[in-house]
């Protein structure tokens, strides 16, 4: 029996998936579960287990293409014999046949064509260029990691139509409090509580309170969440991740922290799995350790809004007709119009901004 | 340079009736509407004025008995023209033609030849619904003893006609309904167009484009925006698939190393997949990409424009595949 394996949605929000690599050579034998290959989204590297046993008979698309989900990639069968063909690139026939007339070697070769085929243009163009010595070192993964978030941030800019909202918050309680809470959590969770965890909290907050808000954009409508799913964007050496803390309105500010600063860890050492990665309606983009006073941020989709937090800074602030000098917070929340208009995203950002300023609420 | 003149298509076809039949008495010609009215398409206009009831005669309402009457004629030694008018109603003669026109000459050892003509006009021209504009070729190639013929222009349905009339062999003359008004230059004086000799009307050298009938037209236009791209395609015209001009199109691909089928009738099970397979079979390691085709859709005609439309073959569609074609 030959099974097809086919290529598997990741997320919801998943149309293609990229090869990185193929961990089986054809003629290799694989049991059901082990994996086959790995595939590349813009957050994360996935191993993919082969859903037949067997022997793997056909790869059928090269390493580093990109196909749409469900497209048939590979083929495990029971007996290594048969059409099994060695692992390598996909090469037109003509390709093949100019390649042997012009004695150019096919193996490294990198196709143009679709799956990545290698086509006579591709052959051709090996005798056209002297091989330069590549003159910077480059992580590859790094590379197509980054060409992942190009295409993803890409995207979202040109699909999503975004609008923006800003406002300044009165920081000064939430740095007492946090200050107070700073040494009792440390204590007792070992993690160093920190604003994003407060900012964090203040969003389950919100989209508790306007529900609307705690949405996605999904084929074409707008997709309530029940539960209240926050994700936070965080740097690894070679990407930007996106972990997503669940049931936020559910965990205490410390409880919070610990799960917070285990997703950031996972992500800096790329250990963070596809699940651990969706099913938020937004996410926070805290700058503010950078110094930055305030910045948009790009919608990260399917999620309804983004907020980018700047640095807490002593700013010049007006209470009662007074000119005092406060510790403020610049929020800029960036949301998706197609899910919610200018009302109601003032409404969660007052919201937001309410929590901030009322930081023992947050507690209760 | 041979003198030519600026006609249309259907006065082409009629012209070569008309010097036929002048040519040799053995010829007459048979239809619904085509003696007095001068036929529906005026694709017999004149003739029954100059050759008369005798030789140019209105039939009842009976494809089957038409096509019968040719078969037995052309057996007895005439050489009739049998004119179906719309080609979906041919369906109602299939018997006489794949049983009787397609095989006497087999099953008689040779003894009996039909050389019979049957002409149609198919195609979507206005949106005429499935009973006025299918495109039944490929079920005739399919039957081995008849001869298919496409012409695409007005110099090629004189110069075919022509041939079709001298074939000692049944011959099903399929006309496209959208051309018969349009204009094209055709030589003056005698010429004949041989059977299985594909046009390259067109000259490229990164993709191959067959098309038939109309489709021919859709892919020239087609080529012409290419052109602006910077995309050079070669528009290969077979005129007749049976016999099918085999060595052009391989040639030709042999070059280009890129094939895209365009055929009017419904993809599944037509001509486009014989040509991609005789494409795919022999000249498979010129192929930089897999064949491609363009066809309608799986579906009956639609009588609503836009629908229509969509589930046939445009420009646009054609620029859009070469486009992907060549990227691929």
């Amino acid at each position: 029996m030959i099974h097809d394996i086919v290529m598997p949605q990741l997320g919801i929000t998943m149309t293609e998936g990229f090869v990185l690599r193929w961990l089986k050579a054809a003629g290799d034998p694989i049991e059901k579960g082990e994996p086959l290959f790995i595939v590349q989204t813009d957050k994360v590297d996935m191993e993919v287990e082969s859903t037949g046993k067997g022997f793997v008979t056909e790869l059928l698309i090269a390493e580093e293409v990109t196909v749409p989900v469900g497209t048939v990639i590979a083929r495990v069968g029971d007996s290594r014999v048969g059409n099994a063909i060695v692992k390598g690139p996909l090469v037109s026939p003509r390709a093949r046949r100019v390649a042997l007339e012009l004695g150019v070697e096919l193996a490294g070769l990198k196709g143009s064509g679709e799956y990545g085929r290698i086509r006579e243009v591709d052959v051709r163009g090996v005798l056209a260029s002297k091989p330069a010595a590549p003159s910077v070192s480059e992580d590859r993964s790094a590379t197509v990691a980054r060409r992942r978030i190009a295409e993803r941030m890409e995207d979202s800019a040109r699909t999503v139509p975004h609008f923006s909202l800003r406002r300044e918050v009165d920081a000064g309680p939430l740095t007492l409090v946090r200050a107070e809470l700073l040494p009792v959590v440390e204590a007792r969770e070992g993690v160093r509580l920190s604003f994003s965890d407060f900012l964090l909290k203040a969003l389950a907050v919100a989209l508790r309170e306007v529900p609307g808000m705690n949405a996605a954009w999904i084929a074409d409508r707008v997709e309530l969440r029940s539960q209240i799913n926050v994700g936070f964007a965080a740097q690894s050496p070679t990407r930007l991740l996106v972990p997503v803390v669940t049931d936020v309105d559910k965990l205490t500010v410390s409880q919070l922290a610990r799960r917070r600063a285990e997703l950031a860890g996972k992500a800096r050492d790329g250990k963070l799995t596809a699940d651990e990665m969706q099913g938020a309606s937004c996410t926070l983009s805290n700058l503010g350790a950078f110094g930055v006073d305030d910045f948009e941020a790009i919608i990260n989709p399917p999620e309804s809004c983004i907020l980018a937090a700047g640095r807490i800074a002593q700013r010049p602030y007006v209470v009662d007709g007074q000119l005092v000098v406060r510790h403020t917070l610049r929020l800029t929340l960036t949301v998706d119009h197609r899910v919610a208009d200018g009302v109601l995203a003032a409404k969660f950002l007052n919201a937001v901004a309410m929590a901030i300023e009322q930081p023992l609420l947050l507690l209760a | 340079m041979p003198e030519e003149r600026n006609i249309q298509y259907v006065e082409a076809s009629v012209e070569a009736l008309q010097e036929e039949m002048r040519r040799d008495s053995s010829i007459f010609y048979i239809g619904q509407g085509i003696g007095q009215r001068g036929g529906n398409f005026k694709q017999s206009k004149g003739l029954w004025e100059e050759f008369g009831d005798r030789r140019v005669r209105d039939m009842p309402i009976s494809e089957l008995g038409q096509v019968g009457m040719g078969v037995g004629a052309a057996m007895a030694g005439a050489r009739p023209v049998v004119d179906i008018v719309f080609l979906d109603m041919i369906m109602e003669a299939m018997g006489q033609i794949v049983e009787q026109a397609a095989t006497i000459h087999y099953t008689s050892n040779g003894k009996f030849k039909v050389p019979l003509v049957v002409r149609a006009a198919m195609g979507s021209a206005r949106c005429t619904g499935p009973h006025h504009s299918r495109c039944f070729y490929s079920w005739f190639a399919h039957i081995p003893g008849l001869k298919v013929v496409l012409p695409s222009s007005a110099a090629d349905v004189k110069g075919l006609m022509k041939t079709a009339i001298r074939d000692d062999g049944p011959v099903i003359f399929i006309e496209h309904k959208f051309f018969y008004n349009k204009k094209g230059p055709v030589p003056t004086g005698e010429y004949a167009i041989p059977f299985g000799v594909a046009n390259v009307c067109r000259k490229g050298k990164d993709v191959t484009i067959l098309a038939m009938s109309l489709m021919v037209w859709h892919a020239l236009e087609a080529a012409e925006r290419l052109q602006k791209e910077g995309i050079s395609v070669e528009v290969i015209d077979p005129r007749t698939i049976v016999p099918f001009d085999e060595q052009t199109l391989l040639e030709s691909v042999r070059k280009t190393g890129r094939l895209l089928i365009v055929d009017e009738a419904q993809q599944f099970c037509g001509f486009s997949a014989e040509a991609a397979a005789v494409v795919s079979s022999k000249a498979f390691d010129s192929l930089d990409a897999p064949v491609s085709r363009l066809g309608a859709l799986h579906t009956p005609h639609p009588f609503n424009p836009v629908l229509e439309a969509a589930m046939l073959p445009s420009v646009d569609g054609i620029v859009a595949e070469v486009r992907r074609l060549v990227a691929s």
